[in-house]
């Protein structure tokens, strides 16, 4: 049992899910149920199937033991060897400092998974990537389903979506080579009014192509030298927002090799660390240890034939693999969560081999439905979870029903996304919504684009439209009728 | 349906009259003293004039209709054409010559053009100089199909040719920055590249495009598809002089007016612009080389009436020619009809025009000599240009770069050094440039006048010699856009390749400049006392502050002040001062090494000139910078390239060492220098990591100034990282 290419894959769980509103307030993201799994297991399985059997989890304090009930739970097939990191909950620390922790386990390469991933990429073909290029980091790039666009209605928010391009990132490619980054910048942080090229930056990539298009999956491939850069660092905190674009500027820093001796003689003794190490040094450093004269009689150098300013040898370099089919979602908030629950019962042969999916059918032997519900009310496009009870004329279309529920006659479903535990009363209708663990929907309710928090009692004849339904606003919002 | 009917009669029209609107005048004198005689677009270019080229180019196309627009030497256009095989029977292009005696720029062209309504349909752009082989109507076309169907507004396409950075043929004037929207090829943001470190585009355009291609890879093929509009868009806008002009005010104005522009970019087909000697140089090659297939002299000669062979080696040799038993033409070599060549002479990558006398044992290499051109014997010419009936004597050695103007005589037993321009008569203060039929007499004259004066001492061209220096004129049209480049042919391909050279000379070039500075240290003893003494309370060092890189001519340095003083007082303009400057390197016999090096220390020292009190060291930093923005163009002159750099770098060490107060601030002053692109990270990158020193002091003096520098090199290597402004910053460490 061992990883590919002595890889180490990290899942970073850690997150509190912040953009989730209510939803992550008694379970922890990692958990949240997504089709049949917590959503955890996605990334598990995707590891799973690029061939890795050994695989660190980066939780907070106090969910190591949730997760692992979780996964553990019959029918969750998990055959990889699970080992988890636990971070303090003190510690606002970024996905970098849970890198940091586990740098030292770090031989070549680590794959930094992101516990919210939901995608039927092949992560293989990311590291086939990166070793193609010998890239310092490798990050995996998708294009927005097109089922989520700005017009997808969202539960809970009035606005039909919060504005988009807060997350989307510039992303430069060479035109020659569209798999290497050469500039990333997140647009929020686009606030002058010029953006600089420099001349340098321009004559050594003459013509390159910057595309806002793509999200940034969170999956990167790192070498292990920037591992050990990350370390001396510490002021670095993020992956996405801080490490990836600091490499990939730097790939335009060039080695000088005559630099001066004295200058380890002058840093040492008067310990300012005021010449910290550079990227370029830890760079230099792994590349020597690399068979390098090799390189060097290569004939294919990335710089034959272009200005001869440029510098002789890229010992930094940033790629990208670029998803262009298939499904890619991160669950980090209502929207591509929600997206992401409704994909599932077309997406779960993806996750579980075939043999395994005539066991799995999106409608499992121990649903039990009311003689008089016609068959197909359950629509093709749904998915329902173990021991769902469904009532008398139950329309259900376009929705993902977690285990346990109890659906009553005539309930008409929508759309939604409802999850384990839920009791759903006679002459309902949700369209739209989001339904988390054990709420309970009186009778005739009329729920549109809207969020129910664990726990809560929609009271009978209700209605409510782009809500949010949970402890914490109920006290307010809800009327008592 | 008569509408429909109608529309079709129009696209038939259009298609059987594609027309074409060739600038037969480039309205620049990037040729010095060949253009005096000879409009550029008649210039010869492997035996055929340009003009030729462009107009071969537009057949192939189908062009039927062509309007050449004759400004400068108009007559001559004229009469070309008048004689051109275009004008025979059964000739397939219409091919019209208009004089324009009154236009100063192809903005007063196409304002011209419109006056005269003479374009009914889109048309093709060109200038009278272009070499091209590709099929300009499929541009068209897509150019049609664009403004028919989805995109009408856009007003014109324009073709480029993929060339990357330092590409020999791409001309580094025309050196521009384009996006390009992803998939429309519309064009998003034009910029000129050459003379800047950093280029700054609006963010907008990355938030508005969700796909944009970033170009630097482009270079211009000065030849565009215009919609019918663009000539009424020129009398709208009658500030509009260049197509850049243009170009610029409708991306600007896109808002507003609502017209686009696109791009067509070509990979496999040639099409380039002679622009300058450096263009003409690299253009010439490639029809040597073929790559402008069918446009090669074996081809295109024939309708030329003449009949040329086509050897091995891309030599080739027209009708009687003699050579002389044992003279090698060893490869791309162009020989012109009834041309002799004498015997022992070796030619190799030359263009020689018709009847040509070359002499024995000559060697030519890398030129281009036209028609009627006598070469003696024992010569050696190396990359020069000789126009028609220019005669080189014996024994002339012939250095890069050189163009000898029409009917020059140099000779015998001379060597001309590099970068010389010779005219046949002397350039008179009254003389009617001819390449510039637009005003600002006055001011050209002046400036002629000044470098008149500080050319007067007799250079001797052998004593036959018909010849006369041609100085370049300052082109007050071209500095407006700031295109001005001081690089001359030859030399500027030489400049080139000691940048790419830069590491491996670098250590030579350490070791020359240590020799130089073993001298000084001898004589290091004749500084200003005062300084001295100030330096010697500094005995901490742990060196002899007095062995500076270079000593200090004092008189020349006090007359530096003053003259920098009086400039900034009087406003004088920076040419003149560039002017002032140079005649006082000359009257004090310095070296230009001492001029750069005194540069920075002047700037410092105008603060303390006038004032009889010592004036604080903040006054002076300020002043310095000042001045530093003031004159950053002018320093720019001076400092080209990175050797230059160095001496600066230098130059403001020893200032530094000699003032003690100053010695904090060094870091401050070498970013002021910076900021101003005066200097580059790499020179002080360079500097900073120079290791070898001839003396003990040498190095110990610069390790003294590394420390002082610290601060900056620290946050030049950390730059990417802090800086905010800069995205894509500038490579460290």
């Amino acid at each position: 049992m061992s990883n590919p290419g002595e890889c180490i894959a990290v899942i970073m769980a850690a997150g509190t899910g912040s953009r989730m509103t209510d939803l992550t307030h008694q379970c922890p993201k990692p958990l949240l149920p997504m089709g049949r799994f917590p959503m955890i297991w996605y990334p598990i399985r995707s590891l799973e199937k690029a061939g890795f059997s050994d695989i660190i989890i980066i939780t907070r304090q106090g969910w190591h033991d949730q997760i692992q009930n979780a996964l553990s739970v019959d029918g969750i097939p998990v055959r990889a060897r699970l080992e988890y990191i636990e971070i303090q909950d003190s510690d606002e620390g970024g996905t970098a400092d849970s890198l940091r922790l586990i740098a030292d386990k770090v031989k070549t390469n680590v794959l930094v998974v992101t516990s919210d991933l939901i995608s039927d990429c092949d992560f293989s073909e990311l590291m086939a990537v990166h070793r193609k290029h010998g890239s310092s980091v490798t990050a995996l790039l998708s294009q927005l389903p097109t089922t989520l666009t700005a017009d997808t209605p969202v539960p809970g928010f009035k606005s039909k979506q919060r504005n988009m391009a807060a997350e989307k990132i510039s992303i430069g490619f060479d035109a020659n080579n569209m798999e290497h980054i050469l500039y990333w910048k997140a647009q929020i942080d686009m606030e002058d009014e010029l953006i600089a090229f420099s001349k340098k930056f321009l004559d050594r990539f003459p013509c390159s192509r910057i595309q806002s298009a793509w999200t940034d999956c969170h999956v990167y491939m790192i070498n292990k030298f920037v591992v050990k850069y990350l370390q001396e660092k510490r002021e670095l905190n993020t992956i996405q927002g801080e490490l990836i674009p600091l490499v990939v500027r730097k790939q335009m820093s060039t080695y000088i090799t005559d630099s001066p001796k004295d200058d380890a003689d002058m840093n040492s003794p008067n310990g300012d660390g005021k010449l910290k190490k550079d990227l370029i040094d830890f760079a230099v450093k792994f590349d020597n240890e690399l068979i390098s004269w090799g390189k060097n009689l290569s004939l294919t150098s990335n710089t034959f034939g272009q200005s001869k300013d440029a510098p002789q040898k890229d010992l930094i370099k940033c790629y990208a693999y670029r998803q262009t089919s298939g499904f890619c979602v991160r669950a980090n908030n209502i929207a591509a969560y929600f997206e992401a629950c409704k994909q599932m019962p077309r997406l779960i042969t993806k996750f579980v081999t075939t043999k395994k999916s005539d066991e799995l059918p999106n409608m499992p032997e121990s649903t039990s439905i009311k003689p008089k519900s016609q068959a197909g009310i359950v629509g093709a496009d749904c998915m329902l979870g173990e021991c769902v009870t469904i009532g008398e004329k139950v329309s259900i279309k376009k929705s993902v029903i977690g285990k346990h529920c109890k659906i009553g006659d005539k309930v008409k479903i929508t759309n939604s996304v409802i999850m384990g535990h839920v009791n759903i009363q006679e002459s309902s209708n949700i369209t739209n919504c989001i339904i988390a663990d054990s709420a309970n929907i009186g009778d005739k309710c009329e729920l549109i684009g809207c969020i129910v928090g664990q726990n809560q009692s929609i009271s009978t004849m209700s209605k409510y439209t782009n809500e949010v339904l949970s402890n914490t606003s109920q006290m307010m919002e809800v009327p008592l009728e | 349906m008569a509408p429909k009917g109608k529309n079709r009669n129009d696209v038939l029209e259009e298609e059987f009259f594609l027309q074409a609107v060739v600038i037969a005048d480039s309205f620049n004198v990037r040729f010095g003293p060949v253009t005096y005689k000879k409009p550029r677009a008649l210039l010869p270019l492997v035996n055929i004039p340009l003009l030729d080229y462009t107009l071969e180019a537009l057949a192939i196309s189908g062009v039927k209709d062509v309007f050449v627009f004759c400004c400068h030497l108009g007559e001559q256009v004229r009469e070309h054409i008048r004689q051109s095989k275009w004008q025979e029977g059964g000739s397939q292009m219409t091919v019209t010559a208009l004089m324009l005696d009154s236009c100063r720029s192809m903005g007063d062209v196409l304002r011209e053009i419109d006056a005269k309504s003479l374009i009914r349909s889109d048309f093709i752009l060109i200038s009278g100089d272009i070499v091209s082989n590709m099929d300009i109507s499929l541009v068209v076309k897509e150019h049609k199909e664009r403004t028919h169907g989805k995109d009408k507004s856009s007003v014109m396409t324009m073709v480029y040719k993929v060339a990357l950075p330092g590409h020999r043929s791409r001309s580094k004037e025309d050196a521009m920055l384009l996006i390009e929207e992803g998939e429309t090829k519309r064009l998003l943001h034009f910029e000129k590249s050459h003379d800047k470190r950093k280029i700054k585009i609006p963010t907008e355009i990355l938030l508005e495009h969700e796909d944009i291609i970033i170009h630097n890879d482009l270079m211009d093929c000065h030849i565009s598809i215009c919609s019918p509009v663009v000539p009424t868009l020129f009398t709208d806008n009658f500030d509009y002089q260049t197509r850049d002009n243009f170009v610029k005010g409708i991306l600007i104005n896109e808002e507003i007016m609502g017209y686009k522009i696109h791009l067509s970019i070509i990979r496999d087909k040639y099409a380039a612009r002679v622009s300058n000697m450096q263009t003409y140089d690299a253009i010439s090659k490639d029809v040597i080389a073929r790559w402008t297939y069918p446009l090669v002299p074996d081809m295109f000669g024939s309708s030329h009436k003449e009949t040329i062979k086509y050897g091995r080696h891309n030599v080739y040799c027209g009708e009687d020619v003699t050579l002389a038993r044992g003279c090698d033409l060893q490869k791309d070599v162009v020989v012109g009809r009834g041309t002799c060549i004498g015997s022992g002479s070796v030619i190799s990558g030359c263009v020689i025009g018709k009847n040509c006398q070359i002499g024995e044992n000559v060697k030519l290499r890398n030129s281009f000599l036209w028609d009627n051109v006598k070469i003696a014997s024992n010569c050696d010419i190396d990359t020069a240009l000789l126009c028609s009936g220019v005669q080189v004597l014996d024994r002339v050695i012939i250095n890069k770069g050189v163009i000898l103007a029409w009917e020059v005589v140099v000779g015998p037993d001379v060597t001309i050094k590099k970068g010389t321009q010779l005219m046949s008569e002397a350039q008179k203060d009254d003389w009617d440039d001819p390449n510039m039929s637009f005003g600002e007499d006055e001011v050209r004259s002046e400036s002629a006048d000044g470098e008149d004066k500080e050319g007067q001492e007799p250079v001797n061209y052998g004593s036959k010699s018909k010849a006369y220096p041609y100085k370049q004129n300052v082109d007050s049209e071209d500095e407006e856009e700031g295109v001005v480049l001081d690089q001359t042919w030859g030399i500027s391909a030489s400049e080139s390749d000691d940048r790419a050279s830069e590491e491996d000379s670098n250590d030579s070039y350490e070791e020359d400049d240590g020799g130089s500075e073993d001298d000084e240290a001898e004589r290091g003893g004749n500084l200003d006392d005062e300084e001295e003494e100030e330096d010697q309370v500094d005995s901490s060092l742990g060196f002899i502050p007095s062995v500076c890189m270079m000593e200090r001519n004092t008189a020349f340095y006090q007359e530096l002040v003053d003259t920098f003083v009086r400039a900034n007082n009087e406003k004088i303009t920076e040419d003149n001062l560039t002017l002032e400057i140079n005649s006082l390197k000359h009257a004090y016999t310095v070296s230009i090494e001492e001029v750069i090096h005194s540069l920075p220390c002047v700037l410092l020292d105008m603060a303390s000139h006038e004032q009889t009190l010592p004036v604080s060291v903040n006054d002076r930093i300020s002043t310095f910078k000042k001045n530093v923005q003031l004159y950053s163009s002018l320093l720019r002159k001076y400092i080209k390239n990175t050797e230059t750099q160095l001496t600066l770098i230098n130059g403001l060490g020893d200032h530094v060492i000699r003032q003690s107060d100053l010695r904090p601030r060094l870091p401050l002053l070498l970013n002021t220098l910076y900021d101003v692109d005066v200097l580059s990270e790499g020179a002080i990158l360079r500097w900073y990591n120079s290791t070898q020193f001839p003396s003990v002091n040498e190095s110990s003096r610069h390790a003294f100034l590394k420390k002082l520098s610290q601060p900056f090199i620290t946050w030049l290597r950390e730059a990417e990282e802090e800086s905010s402004d800069s995205d894509v910053s500038d490579g460290n460490n």
